[in-house]
């Protein structure tokens, strides 16, 4: 035993003078200094290990006892959070999720008779491509897939085949219950889950951001998103139109209601309508709207005070402007007042409103109204107005009538929001809002004002075709001739209609816009707003205000006989011309 | 002394070992409970992510009209059937009307 060899020595003794009297010397010797140079290393080297045991405990009980979130309990919700969040609408409906699904493969290798094979597949999986199937199953590769999204059925009945060649996946996928309803609003994802379009693509920064969980809430309405598409449809059917669009948003805060540009896509089969379908003409693409911008010129003249609302305008003969003359449709033959120009829609009054304000100050407005950047929505896709390139009278007075300067719809109708809402401008937004914080453009009185004036243009005026009884709509119309390399082409139109409801406490705004519809015999052969956006607005409100909360109010016979009777002699009918 | 001091502190150190090689064990044993209990968590939460597509695609509004034209014989809403169900004294909505600078208030 080597214990046995060892001098005995006591606890808390020194090793030196057993060490000292075995070798027979004594203390203060060369030895004695390398006993307590080595007494020394021993008691760094505990100091050292006290040091590192302690450092030791005390982060082992900062991760078990004093650390908020257990180990554990992290690692379960970073397993949990690997799933895509849902996006739904304003009512919890699934607007996009991602599910499980079963990939169905084989080992070709490994299969004699592939034909038979994908007939015997085919009676368990009726849309599956047997022909296809059969010859990726006739060849040499360890892999083949041939089908994606098994149900649970088809799985057991697959596997009940018990063949070994056969291979059963798990894999994930993105779906959209709702397919066109919300398609260029929610966008799509690809097959590694990166979003392509839409919220799916700011989805993937916000993850990125760490700023949503599991599930994305956004403002949207599913259902009046499916009565705005069901109604711009019918349009585009019924005259013929190239594409429409329509944006209804809550005009005290911001939040998009409903978004639908045509053509459209299905989110699951993104392709299937080509490339062009995704284009998102309500944010992405901008258009000269035409007279709707007869509403913040007023609002702009208004609001400067440069005009009071009983003061009279010239507008019987063409204005003329640097050499160029500006004229209307249907010329009026007597001096109107700011509310007559919009209700008659006259390009010559409207003209002269915008020259009462001075060019910095008009210049100012149309920046005010956010048509000087890109309108700022939770979208990737999103388009910069395009301004004129000069600010001399002309370019001032054709904008004033909304030619010369275009806009994205979205930009338009947030704006338009701004002029019934009280006069303030909010950011769109695509998530629920809870303290909307907006800027104020107009004064509460202007604003009072434009409303007055939009409600007349619907009661007596040409958007007549968009009330609604009950809603009291208020709005403009526009119809402005689309640029064409050197000019304007009078034969396509893209008509507008921007308008709120309902008319004594204005809650949504809405524009509705279609591009190059088609006169047809029930319009008189006429393709003007008026007979086109402004009936397809009153379908929306129509059927969109119930789902909506908005209560219906009827007139009183009283109120019905307060309405003046003021026929427009040129229904539906104004013509924005550009010099 | 020193021989029972060490004897004890062998049967001490075999008991830790013994105790740390069960309280090991029985770790792995939880930690395969809990990967389990993590895989039925997640197979309910993509059961209930299914569920609720399935529920918004049966509710897709494009569907539900077109079986409601195909099987009920109603019309599409018109505002003028939406009643106010609040008192009729409550009922003071005001309505703006062209010509007029402020809403009148009618009591219907």
């Amino acid at each position: 035993m080597i214990r046995a060899k060892l001098p005995v020595v006591a606890a808390g003794t020194d090793w030196a003078p057993v060490l000292g009297g075995r070798l027979g010397r004594r203390p203060g010797d060369l030895s004695h200094h390398a006993v307590e140079v080595t007494r020394n290393r021993l008691r760094l080297a505990v100091v050292c290990f006290v040091i590192v045991f302690t450092v030791l405990a005390g982060r082992l009980t900062h991760l078990t006892v004093l650390q908020g979130t257990p180990a554990w309990q992290a690692g379960y919700k970073a397993k949990h959070m690997t799933a895509r969040p849902s996006i739904v609408d304003r009512h919890g409906v699934v607007l996009a999720t991602q599910i499980s699904t079963i990939t169905l493969g084989a080992d070709a290798a490994k299969i004699a008779d592939g034909a038979e094979m994908a007939a015997r597949l085919k009676a368990i999986l009726p849309d599956m491509n047997a022909a296809r199937a059969g010859r990726l199953m006739d060849g040499k590769a360890r892999y083949v897939s041939l089908k994606s999204g098994l149900t649970p059925g088809q799985k057991q009945a697959v596997l009940a085949l018990g063949e070994p060649a056969l291979k059963l996946t798990r894999d994930t996928s993105r779906v959209y219950p709702t397919g066109e309803v919300a398609a260029h609003t929610v966008g799509f994802a690809s097959t590694d889950m990166r979003g392509l379009l839409g919220l799916e693509r700011t989805l993937d920064r916000l993850m990125q951001d760490e700023m949503v969980d599991s599930v994305m809430h956004t403002s949207l309405d599913v259902r009046v998103q499916h009565v705005v598409r069901d109604v711009l449809q019918d349009a585009i059917a019924k005259f013929s139109a190239k594409a429409a669009g329509a944006v209804l948003v809550d005009a005290h805060n911001g939040e998009i209601v409903a978004l639908v540009s045509l053509p459209d896509f299905d989110a699951n089969a993104p392709l299937a309508n080509g490339q062009a379908a995704h284009f998102n003409r309500m944010t992405l693409g901008v258009y000269e709207l035409g007279s709707i911008f007869k509403v913040f010129t007023a609002a702009m003249a208004l609001d400067s005070g440069a005009v009071l609302t009983d003061e009279m305008f010239a507008v019987e003969k063409p204005l003329k402007i640097s050499g160029y003359e500006i004229d209307d449709v249907h010329a009026q033959k007597k001096p109107l007042t700011a509310e007559e120009i919009i209700i008659h829609s006259s390009n010559i009054g409207s003209a002269q409103l915008a020259l009462r304000v001075s060019p910095e100050a008009h210049y100012e407005f149309i920046h005010k109204l956010g048509f000087g950047a890109p309108v700022p929505v939770d979208l990737p896709e999103r388009a910069s107005p395009l301004l004129p390139m000069r600010w001399t009278d002309i370019e001032r007075a054709t904008s004033s009538y909304g030619h010369g300067i275009s806009v994205s719809p979205l930009h338009a109708v947030m704006a338009g929001a701004a002029m019934i809402n009280g006069g303030v401008l909010y950011e769109p937004s695509l998530q629920k809002v809870g303290l909307p914080v907006g800027q104020r453009i107009i004064s509460a009185g202007t604003s009072e004002a434009m409303r007055q004036m939009m409600r007349a243009v619907v009661a007596t005026g040409t958007g007549r075709q968009a009330e609604v009884p009950g809603y009291q709509v208020l709005g403009k119309t526009g119809s402005a001739e689309k640029p064409t390399v050197g000019g304007y082409d009078a034969d396509k139109l893209v008509t507008s209609f921007l308008g709120g409801f309902p008319a004594h406490a204005p809650r949504y705004a809405l524009l509705v816009m279609l591009d190059e519809p088609q006169g047809i015999e029930a319009t008189y052969g006429f393709n003007l707003a008026g007979w086109n956006a402004a009936p397809a607005a009153a379908d929306i409100i129509a059927r969109a205000a119930p789902l909506l909360g908005v209560m219906p109010r009827f007139a009183s016979p009283t109120e019905q006989a307060a309405v003046p009777k003021r026929q427009s002699p040129h229904m539906g009918g104004e013509v924005a011309y550009a010099p | 002394m020193m021989r029972f001091i060490n004897t004890a502190l062998v049967v001490a150190l075999i008991g830790m070992v013994g105790a740390l090689y069960h309280i090991r064990y029985s770790a792995e044993a939880e930690a395969r409970a809990l990967r389990k209990l993590e895989r039925q968590i997640n197979a309910e939460y993509d059961r209930q992510r299914t569920l609720r597509a399935e529920w918004s695609s049966l509710n897709d509004p494009r569907r539900l009209q077109t079986l409601s034209r195909q099987y009920l014989k109603l019309d599409t809403l018109r505002p003028s059937q939406i009643i106010d169900a609040r008192p009729r004294e409550t009922q003071t909505i005001p309505v703006l009307l062209p010509g007029r600078k402020e809403a009148a208030h009618d009591p219907r």
